[in-house]
């Protein structure tokens, strides 16, 4: 495809002040969320439950490093059919459906305004009013497919796809400056688009799972499988190695105690 | 009434160890001199010429105390010195008791040292001022450990002036110079019998003394 | 530690401050005498930090009975967060140094009521109790509110110790599993570990002391309790009528190995000779007269 000269002024009253504008409602976007952010509120119950899978999943991990009787004490109490944590303590199912917990749904609206909405309506605005050119071409080669996507508003089949239009250079944009956002406003930034729609996605937003059923099953199979091999049964073997042999160890080192 | 005496030595090094830590439980071993007569069963009257801060954290445990002891009856024979009992103060503003392990290192004591006397700060005297005497003493007599009134503790030379060694020792903060067993564990180089704690006091004693 | 204290420029203090924070470090005596010489007339110099100092130096007031200072910086608190949780905690910390304890078991337990999540009021009763000598009820208030929060390993520290007090051994060295299961690394712990098994007793439980013991030289060459406390329980096992004949002698060489690494870490020798003596009882000692004991290294 030939090679196209674009318009100094493109550069000039395009190309940067989509960047600017970007970055600028970024910040706004951060410090409005901060302002309209909710509490987020932990019951007590989550917090004791994700203390819970925390020293379980310790006792997992360190369990060697104590004496075999107490895992197994530790473990019982966990995993014990009767009277263990894992299977005594009944919660009730997470709230999958959005639609009927309300707090939930005053979230995702309120993350919904701030994020979704902005990036609608500026890349809309965008797209009218820096209709009609191509405004940059990306650096690697793309197939016809992505011509409508991206070149939405110039008609022209002979085109190469890597030209993109203004939207697409808004939207390219939205996820590239994550990293500007995070030396900016710091880790967590509220203008993390991409993360907000993974977010979404995961549907995860606590530490804790929303489902602790779930959690304490596998918990409870991983405990039941995990082997307790002292760490310390060798260690003072281990120090006499340090220490060295004597005539006498040696000689009797294939009697058995 | 058998008397009990103490040393300026003895009794500032109490003194600074409890001041140095405050929030803390301390327990220490005191001292006396070796005397040449066989101890009858009549308790004698006891001169207690040095203190040994031991420790300040996890009084509870016994191995560096069993470590300490051993240490102790050591260096101290040589001399001259024998272990004639212990000193605690308590972690607790008002608690004056003395619990288990304290009592199992105090009988211990009394087995090798039949007059041995048991030591335990007053928390609320300690001051500044240091007016009043803050020790309170049992005495062991007869398998058991009694009390003694305050009339049959003194402490060394004329009234008051030790009580003003101390409080000028603790005005100027000297405390911070004592190294107690803990000290010493953490770092060898320190010297557990506070060679120059010894001289400090001697001198503040000495011009307490001739003012 | 001997602060020349008039000759700190502001900014220094401040960031003197700033340390101790970050350690956790409680140098309650230097840090109101620093405020008072120098921080406290340059605080509007801070920025939001000065919150952070205000808090630390009430604590430090509160340490030194300090109580005008206090008020001070809780006023200066109360001020900014009028409704804070975290200033009425310091408030109730106010009323506890002042010994009005049930006044502050009030305010906490007000804490409580509007946030049952929030750790530290509930953390704070243990410790009234504490301060009143009411040791078991302390322990039972603790224990309850490890049951909701498993994995607070300062909560399991202080329960160790208040264990302690009771001399429930058992109980303590449970605590101190804990600590090893968060912090398997640590010298420290298996070092406290080793000596609560220790205080307990028992063959058994000497073993495990010794084992651990090993463990904490293993993490740290330096750490002089454990390298005793190899001797002591070496030397326990090698004299216990329990032990076969190979550990006996092994534990002999373990005893004198430790021995040795702590005379190297003396200049004179004096403060080992006791030691050595225990050392000779160990090969005189309960070693069958058939094998002879092993020439020193």
């Amino acid at each position: 495809m030939a090679e196209l000269l674009l318009d100094p002024n493109i550069r000039l009253w395009v190309f940067l002040p989509i960047v600017v504008i970007t970055f600028l409602v970024g910040v706004v976007r951060h410090y409005i969320s901060i302002l309209l952010s909710s509490q987020k509120k932990v019951e007590l119950q989550q917090l004791q439950d994700s203390q819970v899978m925390i020293r379980s999943r310790m006792l997992r991990e360190n369990g060697k490093y104590i004496p075999k009787q107490s895992f197994l004490m530790r473990r019982h109490y966990f995993n014990n059919e009767e009277t263990g944590y894992f299977k005594t303590q009944k919660r009730a199912a997470a709230v999958q459906n959005p639609m009927t917990d309300p707090s939930v749904m005053i979230d995702m609206l309120k993350g919904n305004v701030t994020n979704v909405l902005p990036m609608i309506v500026i890349g809309g605005w965008i797209n009218w009013m820096f209709s009609g050119f191509v405004t940059t071409k990306v650096p690697f080669p793309l197939t016809l497919r992505f011509k409508p996507m991206l070149q939405r508003g110039i008609e022209l089949l002979s085109l190469d796809a890597a030209w993109v239009s203004s939207a697409s250079w808004y939207f390219l944009n939205v996820f590239g400056l994550r990293s500007i956002y995070a030396l900016v406003l710091g880790e967590n930034n509220a203008a993390d688009q991409a993360r907000h729609i993974q977010d979404q996605m995961s549907g995860a937003a606590m530490a804790m799972p929303p489902d602790p059923k779930a959690a304490f099953k596998a918990e409870w199979e991983a405990l039941e499988i995990c082997e307790h091999h002292w760490a310390l049964g060798n260690v003072d073997a281990e120090m006499m190695a340090l220490v060295g042999p004597t005539v006498d160890s040696m000689y009797h080192q294939n009697k058995v105690d | 009434m058998a008397e009990v005496k103490f040393s300026a030595r003895a009794y500032c090094k109490i003194i600074l160890h409890v001041a140095k830590y405050p929030h803390a439980a301390v327990n220490g071993i005191l001292l006396a001199e070796e005397t040449k007569n066989k101890d009858g069963p009549k308790v004698k009257d006891l001169n207690i010429v040095d203190a040994v801060p031991l420790f300040h954290q996890c009084l509870h445990v016994s191995p560096m105390a069993e470590i300490a002891l051993t240490q102790l009856d050591h260096l101290s024979a040589s001399s001259g010195r024998v272990v004639a009992g212990y000193y605690l103060a308590n972690e607790n503003l008002n608690d004056l008791s003395i619990d288990k392990p304290g009592h199992r290192v105090a009988d211990k004591i009394a087995e090798f040292f039949p007059s041995a006397c048991l030591v335990v700060v007053d928390n609320r005297r300690l001051s500044l001022d240091m007016k009043k005497s803050a020790l309170i003493v049992s005495q062991f007599s007869d398998g058991k450990w009694k009390n003694k009134e305050r009339s049959s503790i003194s402490l060394e030379g004329p009234s008051g002036v030790l009580q003003e060694t101390a409080a000028t020792l603790l005005q100027h903060n000297n405390q911070d110079m004592i190294v107690d067993f803990d000290n010493h564990l953490d770092d060898v180089s320190l010297d557990w019998m506070n060679p120059e704690v010894n001289e400090l006091i001697d001198e503040v004693y000495t011009s307490c003394l001739n003012p | 530690m001997a602060l020349n204290k008039k000759s700190l420029s502001w900014s220094e203090a401040r960031d003197l401050f700033r340390t101790w924070r970050e350690l956790n470090e409680r140098k309650s005596q230097d840090v109101v005498s620093l405020w008072e010489n120098t921080l406290q007339k340059k605080v509007h110099k801070l920025g939001d930090e000065r919150l952070l100092v205000y808090e630390q130096v009430c604590l430090a007031a509160l340490d030194t009975n300090r109580m005008d200072i206090a008020d001070q910086c809780l006023v200066a608190l109360k001020k900014e967060f009028s409704t804070s949780l975290r200033v009425r905690k310091l408030q109730a910390m106010k009323l506890e140094a002042m010994e009005r304890y049930d006044e502050a078991l009030e305010l906490l337990d007000n804490i409580i009521r509007r946030d049952e999540t929030n750790a530290a009021p509930r953390k704070r009763r243990v410790a009234i109790l504490k301060a009143r000598g009411r040791i078991p009820e302390a322990i039972k208030e603790l224990t309850e509110y490890l049951k909701k929060f498993m994995s607070d390993q300062e909560a399991w520290q202080q329960l160790c110790d208040l264990y302690l007090m009771e001399t429930d051994f058992a109980r303590a060295a449970f605590c101190m599993e804990e600590l090893l299961l968060q912090n398997p690394h640590n010298h420290l712990v298996h070092q406290r570990y080793a000596e609560i098994r220790y205080t307990q007793g028992g063959y058994e439980n000497i073993e495990l002391a010794r084992a651990h013991y090993c463990q904490a030289i293993k993490l740290n060459p330096n750490n002089m309790r454990a390298l005793y406390g190899l001797f002591l329980t070496s030397s326990n096992i090698a004299l216990s009528p329990k032990t076969t004949s190979q550990k006996r002698k092994d534990a002999g060489k373990l005893a004198k190995w430790a021995l040795r690494q702590i005379e190297e870490r003396y200049e004179s020798s004096t403060q080992v000779e006791a030691l050595e003596s225990m050392l000779s009882g160990l090969q005189l000692g309960s070693v069958p007269a058939v094998t002879p004991p092993t020439p020193s290294t």
